[in-house]
């Protein structure tokens, strides 16, 4: 009589499973009675996600449309006034061994000079010139697998064979878009921490509120034995679920995002004689983002409700 | 089943609401705890379920020392007592019927078995017919009767009522009462804290009597 009688009660992992479903639908319950509120703080959070991660996306896109820039990167290497035929076929033969150059193209002073002409619209009697002060130039391409920094090795590796003066890099520019790009990754970092944290404190105090409107439920569920897991759990499934649906609506809204700018980019990239499909985020990306969106929905009503449990403790 | 040696209690800035009481209560006993408004007997009972602890002195529940017990280990203690308040704390947004089930759905039990249970709970308190209602459309006397459904639901060793008859009519009181002693025939340990001495005397069980949170008596029950 006075004995809770265990054969009536459900096997303990049934009964788990069961106060999770009605922990599940209790919170969904809590969502759907009111609606816009919820629809609201999904929005709120989707934003708020999307804002660092569209920046993320563009940064993205311009990263890969300059390395396929990269390419193009050519190294001059001008040689000494002077050189045997000889000197020359030996530089050459060492500079082909190099894995790194995908091809090379010798361009002699006399070409060197007639290219000149014809580019500027000048010829030589024009220029006045006694003889040809331009030195032989080798071209080279870089394989086109190679990063920035790569090239660069390439480059003084290049640049210590013999008979040649200098080597000249013609990626400058690449080299400060790549300097810009890493301060915008950076500026992205530091954003998504900043919003992880406003999503963080937006279902904090969501949930907070949502313990405070259920404050006499709390209390009754205390009074008869509920433990604070029992109490708790409604509360973090609503948090995941706040968290999960931002999470969705960031995603969407970074996906419209990148529709919304196919066509122009395209058009853009068709200027250029090439064609270009934008990236969007990506499978891993976005899976961060739907866990990342989960996991501060936990943390966040975690801290909101054992907040609200502390304070009702007998003390 | 509950054994005080010495307990106080003296909440934050305020003066002792309860002096060194030491009491005895046996398994299976049934005793009215009585005195003036103030004088501690919600207190009293509130240190019991643990939803305060007391300042000095030991309180023994059921074989546990439960003056130090730790907070995740209230939960368990508090199935073990079916307490009653004056106001009862519905939960207006569920049905007479989910508030009744809510110890035991918080215990694991079968959904057939919660169902069985709460009709059988709810008969006995009179309010079968009311099960679809919510609190709200209740009468104070009908929801302090829910109150007691919720609290016999789980079949208790232990019932505290604090004021239960607050709230109802000198018949349904009685009513009350039978039921409650029908429990304590069962084999419920039953402390019920009233002021209502006219109820208190029609029936001859144990009574203990605070006075400024001091107990100055402590009469025995008997059978007419
Ligand atoms: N939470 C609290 N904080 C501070 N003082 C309290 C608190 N609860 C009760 N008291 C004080 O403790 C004393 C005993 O209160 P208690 O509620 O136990 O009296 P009671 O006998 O139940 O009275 P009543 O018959 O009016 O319900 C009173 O002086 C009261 O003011
Ligand atoms: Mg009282």
């Amino acid at each position: 009589m006075t004995q809770v009688n265990y054969s009536i009660q459900v096997p303990r992992s049934i009964q788990k499973i069961t106060e999770h479903l009605r922990a599940i639908l209790n919170s969904l319950g809590q969502l759907s009675r009111s609606p816009w509120a919820s629809l609201l703080t999904f929005a709120v959070i989707g934003i708020a996600l999307a804002l660092p991660l569209s920046l993320f996306v563009v940064l993205k896109n311009i990263q890969v449309v300059s390395s396929s820039f990269q390419a193009s990167g050519q190294i001059n290497l001008y040689l000494q006034n002077n050189i045997s035929d000889e000197q020359l076929h030996n530089t050459l033969v060492v500079l082909n061994m190099d894995e790194g150059v995908a091809k090379s193209q010798y361009i002699s002073p006399q070409q060197g000079l007639q290219d000149f002409e014809q580019n500027s619209g000048l010829n030589g009697s024009a220029l006045n010139l006694q003889s040809n002060p331009l030195p032989g130039v080798i071209v080279v391409t870089p394989e086109s697998s190679l990063n920035t920094l790569q090239i660069e090795q390439l480059l003084s590796r290049l640049s210590k064979l013999p008979s040649i003066t200098t080597a000249q890099l013609d990626l400058k520019w690449l080299q400060r878009l790549n300097a810009i790009l890493a301060i915008g990754h950076r500026t992205a970092l530091l954003l998504m921490i900043i919003f992880a944290i406003a999503v963080l404190l937006i279902i904090a105090n969501t949930i907070h509120l949502t313990t405070q409107n259920h404050h006499d439920e709390i209390l009754v569920i205390k009074l008869i034995g509920g433990t604070n897991n029992f109490i708790r759990r409604p509360f973090l499934y609503s948090g995941i679920i706040y968290g999960l649906v931002g999470a969705i609506f960031a995603w969407l809204l970074v996906d419209i995002m990148v529709g919304f700018l196919q066509n122009p980019i395209t058009h853009l990239a068709s200027l250029y004689g090439a064609t270009y499909v934008m990236q969007g985020l990506g499978l891993s990306t976005t899976l961060y983002l739907i866990g990342g969106g989960i996991l501060l929905g936990l943390i966040a009503s975690w801290l909101a409700v054992s907040r609200y449990i502390y304070e009702i403790e007998p003390k | 089943m509950i054994h005080f040696s010495q307990v106080s209690k003296r909440y934050t800035n305020s003066r002792e609401a309860l002096t060194t009481v030491s009491f005895d209560l046996e398994k299976g006993e049934m005793a009215f705890l009585t005195g003036h408004s103030g004088a501690g007997k919600s207190t009293l009972l509130k240190l019991i379920a643990l939803i305060e602890r007391p300042t000095t002195g030991e309180i023994v529940f059921d074989g546990i020392n439960i003056s130090r017990l730790k907070n995740s280990k209230i939960p368990l203690l508090r199935r073990k007592i079916g307490l009653i308040f004056q106001d009862p704390n519905l939960l207006n947004d569920k049905t007479v019927l989910e508030n009744v089930a809510l110890p035991l759905v918080i215990a694991g039990y079968r959904y057939q078995e919660i169902g069985k249970r709460v009709r059988a709970a709810l008969d006995k308190v009179g309010l079968l017919s009311r099960e679809k209602s919510r609190p709200n459309t209740l009468s104070a006397g009908e929801k302090q009767r829910v109150g007691i459904a919720r609290a016999l639901v789980s079949k208790p060793p232990l019932i505290l009522a604090d004021e239960p008859t607050g709230n109802l009519d000198p018949d349904l009181a009685a009513d009350i009462m039978i039921l409650f002693e029908q429990f304590n025939q069962a084999g419920v340990t039953i402390l019920i804290a009233s002021h209502d001495l006219r109820l208190i005397n029609q029936l001859h069980h144990r009574r203990l009597t605070l006075k400024d949170g001091q107990l100055i008596s402590d009469e025995e029950g008997y059978i007419v």
